[in-house]
This record gives structure tokens, C-alpha cells and sequence, in this order.
């Protein structure tokens, strides 16, 4: 049994402080999810204990980005 | 009556439509840093001699994430903290420094450039929803913004994050002027 890591749910809202703890993996619910536009190819991976997220990662990857036009004024019109 | 509900409904519409404006973050090169390129102010690469001045040494660039309800976007001209994620959760504020083994380049008319690597926070945990990273110069004193990169809202908890860079071409480079 492959154990992970979570954060433990010591109060409602965001956990970024919570402790962390080790559990059993098979305890929880592992969705994936995906987002594929121009822009972007994301996916990502949530771990759901009782219905609520304890881990979620993602990996964005970004397919098209910025440009700037470059203009050259002519003289003389 | 329907006079009377779209006369008090009318401030409340208002005010969402200002709240959306106000707080998104738009993808854009920043209009201060093609001044910027003007002036010589960034160096990506490191030039050759060429008879004019020598830049033998690349500034550093750094990348930070911003939340959601953020607002960076074409105006910004300098990196900082308002909106960026809090420096909680294994984030440091600040973002991280990008590898840049690649030097800047030019295919048909347009140059590109785009860091080496991916960008990567580990076992991150966010301070909110945030969808927008910038791009600066760490090396400058005043750290210029060159750019804000946006994507979909992610949220993480106790995981990692990692940004990849587009591939590094005319058409997809990360910052590329046509």
C-alpha cells in the first residue's frame, strides 16, 4: 500500500498552513482533470478525502505567447 | 414595476461589470519594456563584440505567479507584490529565477526568445487561485516588468506546479517581436 501526502483538514477555508500527514493513497478519491487551447495544455490532479481537496498539483503548459509588432515609419509620405 | 427593478438593479450591474474590468489579468507585453529594448535597458543573451558596445553578461530574469483577482497586465512597468501570491505554502515571493541557456534568435522577420526550462514550485501550497505569470528583470534595479502570461485558474495544495515554456520558435516563443 503506497502511502501520500496530504494536508491534514485542522480548519475550513484555504489549508496553506495545515499540517501535513501521511495516508494510504487507496483512502482517496484521485480525479484528473485536462484543459488543451491555443494557449495552453494543462493538466491537472486532485486528491479528494471525504469530498474535500487535500492535494491538488497541475501542469500548465504554454503553447503560444506574447508578440510585439515591430514598425519602421516611412519617410515622406 | 420592471422600471422600477432595473432602476435599483442598475449600480449592482455596474459594479460587477467595474469589478470584472478592474480585477483580471490580462496577457500583454508591457508597454514600458518596448521602450525598454529602445534604450538597451535588457540583455537576454550575450552579444559579440560588435563594434558598438559588448554585453558579455545576461541580466537575470525571474517569473511570478499572481492571483486570480489580480490586475497586471500592458501598463504594468515594474514587478511587485500587489496581487501576487502570498509568501506562504513554499512560495516565495519573488517567483523563481529562469534558466536561460538559450540565446535569443531570428527566423524570417521575427526574434524570439524563451527560457531554457520549465518553471516549477514543489509541493506548493497557493494562497489563492491565481492564472498569471510575470516576467521581469531581476537584474535591473528598478526589476522592469517585460511581460504577463496568463492561463487557466489553478489552485494548488500540497503538490507541484509546473510552468512549460512554449517551443521556441517565431510562431510560439515566449517573447517574440514580429
Amino acid at each position: 500500500m503506497s502511502q501520500i501526502l496530504i494536508h491534514k483538514l485542522v480548519r475550513n477555508g484555504w489549508p496553506q498552513d495545515c499540517e501535513q500527514e501521511m495516508i494510504e493513497e487507496s483512502l482517496l478519491e484521485r480525479t484528473e482533470g485536462s484543459i488543451d487551447n491555443e494557449h495552453e495544455h494543462t493538466v491537472w490532479t486532485e486528491w479528494r478525502l471525504d469530498g474535500k481537496i487535500v492535494k491538488r498539483g497541475a501542469h500548465v503548459h504554454l503553447k503560444k505567447n506574447v508578440a510585439a509588432e515591430a514598425v519602421a515609419a516611412m519617410f515622406g509620405s | 414595476m420592471k422600471r422600477l427593478l432595473r432602476f435599483l438593479l442598475l449600480p449592482v450591474a455596474v459594479y460587477v461589470e467595474r469589478f470584472l474590468l478592474l480585477y483580471a489579468n490580462a496577457q500583454a507585453m508591457c508597454t514600458s519594456f518596448k521602450m525598454e529594448i529602445l534604450n538597451g535597458s535588457h540583455a537576454f543573451g550575450a552579444q559579440a563584440a560588435n563594434g558598438v558596445r559588448t554585453v558579455t553578461t545576461k541580466d537575470v530574469f525571474k517569473l511570478a505567479l499572481f492571483l486570480a483577482s489580480a490586475s497586471r497586465g500592458a501598463a504594468d512597468t515594474v514587478y511587485d507584490t500587489t496581487g501576487e501570491l502570498a509568501g506562504t505554502g513554499n512560495y516565495t515571493q519573488g517567483g523563481v529565477t529562469l534558466t536561460n541557456a538559450t540565446e535569443p534568435n531570428t527566423s524570417g522577420t521575427t526574434a524570439f526568445w524563451t527560457p531554457s526550462a520549465s518553471a516549477s514550485w514543489t509541493n506548493l501550497t497557493s494562497s489563492g487561485a491565481f492564472d498569471a505569470a510575470v516576467l521581469y528583470n531581476s537584474t535591473a534595479t528598478g526589476k522592469e516588468e517585460v511581460s504577463v502570461h496568463t492561463f487557466s485558474s489553478q489552485s494548488i495544495t500540497g503538490a507541484d506546479f509546473t510552468l512549460t515554456m512554449p517551443t521556441n520558435d517565431a510562431t510560439t516563443g515566449l517573447i517574440r517581436i514580429a
